[in-house]
């Protein structure tokens, strides 16, 4: 209990990514939605990390988390992107008002 | 003793944090715990013996990722205040969704009888890390690189104002 170990680690992550999949799944809003898919990769980041640790030899679970890390920045920007066009064309941000492909 | 104790707070701020992103009724609140719980796993980096991807998650996440989102907040957010039951949809069925993976992860991680080795931390990781990249794994790194220029113009392309269709309207 006391020893911090690889479940530990394991069980955080667990509960993180369930935690993105709640947002993800219930949140009406675009960038609520995209906090909780932020939650989600940074679970499986660390996930990564904590085998790299205890599991492997080496370094390739850090460095497929730094692919995860940029993977996360390029679609941060292109989602909020979307979500501002969304916006600007919608005047809302909330998914399940924006039903029409065009004006 | 004292490294258990400081990994708990860490992990009790991380997940409290992400609980305050999937709870708020307030997307600036939502936004502020994100940064939180970001630093939580940061912390967690720092634990791993992971000192280079500790830096990196602090710029890229909160220096980039987070005021990015702040940023759409702000330029978003018409009414300030939405009750949760408007903003929350099917809370039902999604908690009962996130608590099933949940349940099913724990389960896994518990039972499962993980092949540990006993690793050498190797610390500071940079100078590996860097490397690896430009050795081993120089393929997805120039990808990444293109990736990465991709979605810096997709973004540009999408927020562009359409001055000349706005015009004739």
């Amino acid at each position: 209990m006391m020893q911090i170990g690889l479940t530990h680690y394991l069980t955080l992550g667990a509960i993180l990514f369930a935690l993105g999949l709640f947002i993800v799944s219930s949140r009406r809003n675009a960038i609520v939605m995209l906090m909780g898919a932020e939650l989600i990769l940074n679970a499986a980041a660390l996930n990564f990390v904590a085998f790299n640790r205890y599991v492997s030899h080496g370094l390739s679970g850090q460095l497929v988390t730094v692919f995860i890390i940029v993977l996360a920045a390029a679609e941060a920007a292109v989602a909020l992107a979307i979500v501002l066009a969304i916006f600007r064309n919608f005047q809302t941000v909330h998914v399940d008002n924006v039903d029409r492909l065009r004006h | 003793m004292t490294e258990a104790v400081i990994w708990y707070l860490f992990a009790a701020m991380t997940v409290l944090a992400g609980g305050i992103v999937a709870f708020s009724r307030h997307v600036v609140h939502s936004g502020v715990a994100l940064l939180f719980a970001l630093l939580g796993v940061c912390a967690m980096y720092v634990f791993l013996g992971a000192d280079f991807l500790a830096v990196t998650q602090v710029v890229v996440y909160v220096g980039g990722i987070l005021v990015l989102v702040l940023f759409a907040v702000m330029m978003t957010n018409r009414i300030m205040y939405s009750s949760l039951r408007e903003e929350i949809m099917q809370p039902a069925a999604a908690l009962g969704a996130s608590a099933a993976v949940l349940a099913i992860s724990l389960l896994v991680i518990h039972r499962t009888a993980w092949p540990l080795v006993r690793t050498t931390e190797a610390l500071p990781t940079t100078q590996a890390i860097g490397r690896a990249f430009l050795t081993d794994w120089l393929f997805p790194f120039e990808f990444t690189s293109i990736l990465l220029l991709v979605a810096m113009i997709g973004a540009a392309m999408i927020i562009r104002e359409q001055k000349d269709e706005e015009g004739t309207r």
